[in-house]
């Protein structure tokens, strides 16, 4: 089961808004790591994403990353890197 | 580009803007794409920053990665003001798609603007001197929080005018610092910036 995060809009400013989001979900997410899905995603800051990231790391553990658009990946691999998830967040085997 | 579209009227009486980034007879039209608006919390932070995207998305001179970059400089900076400049009136912020002519056929700029009436960066680093404050806070790790896992939003900003014909501008108290491709330019200002004023420039591409 994916986690859509464009579900909740199409942007994404504020470290509040990104913890807003991970507490209201379930203690569980499906089977297996958590899957972040970030389709339809057309802005999320970085204050957004390293938050986002923290609040997954510490309730989930694992999670894997799909949907990213390429002009994105430079900011999330740089927050992964910066919070040293890199053995804990991974890019989905995409279809 | 602050006075054109009404920011200094926004901002009132406690703030004197005199910063032009190029003569008015270059300025051929101007787009305000968000007008300046006036935010006090977080909450208004996301709605002026969603309002953003919206309304650069419907323009075909910006392209989603640009939409994306303009989003991430208004959302840090206005985070910024909200959460260290402690401004009692909030923070402004306004975004435009603008035309200017340089020497050869049109260009339109994408411009960002986030200004607030607070301590100022210097202020808010527990630092004496503006300009070296404005610096510091250009380094990645640097907070007002003291947090070393936060401090990430103006050195993002300052990462994004590193393409050619882009360029930053802060101005907090008596400091002024001019960030491009080139490097950082740091002057000191006779006139006292109350608070604390980011704008981006970014070109939009040419019709």
């Amino acid at each position: 089961m994916q986690f859509r995060l464009a579900e909740h809009g199409p942007a994404f400013a504020t470290r509040p808004r990104a913890r807003s989001i991970v507490r209201a979900l379930p203690p569980r997410y499906g089977v297996g790591p958590f899957a972040l899905d970030f389709t339809g995603v057309q802005a999320a800051s970085p204050s957004f994403v390293d938050e986002l990231f923290a609040e997954l790391a510490g309730k989930y553990g694992e999670v894997t990353i799909s949907g990213v658009r390429p002009d994105m990946h430079p900011l999330i691999d740089r927050l992964i890197a910066r919070r040293g998830l890199e053995s804990r967040f991974r890019a989905a085997a995409e279809a | 580009m602050l006075e054109t579209v009404g920011f200094v009227d926004a901002l009132g009486t406690f703030a004197e803007v005199t910063r032009t980034s190029e003569p008015a007879e270059r300025v051929r039209r101007y787009h305000p794409v968000i007008r300046a608006m006036n935010f006090n919390s977080l909450g208004e932070v996301e709605e002026i920053a969603n309002e953003l995207v919206a309304e650069f998305g419907s323009s075909n001179r910006v392209s989603a990665p640009l939409n994306g970059e303009a989003h991430d400089a208004l959302a840090e900076a206005a985070n910024n003001a909200v959460e260290h400049a402690d401004s009692p009136e909030g923070g402004f912020a306004l975004a435009q798609l603008r035309e200017r002519r340089p020497t050869s056929g049109r260009s339109w700029f994408i411009e960002i603007a986030v200004a607030d009436a607070g301590q100022g960066i210097a202020a808010s680093l527990g630092m004496d001197n503006d300009l070296d404050a404005i610096m510091r806070a250009l380094d990645e790790g640097v907070s007002g929080t003291g947090d070393p896992l936060r401090g990430l939003g103006l050195t993002w900003i300052a990462d994004l005018v590193q393409k050619p014909r882009r360029e930053l501008m802060i101005h907090s108290g008596g400091g002024l610092v001019v960030v491009t491709q080139s490097g950082r330019v740091a002057t000191e200002t006779a006139s006292q910036f109350p608070g604390t004023l980011l704008t981006m420039s970014i070109p939009a591409g040419v019709s």
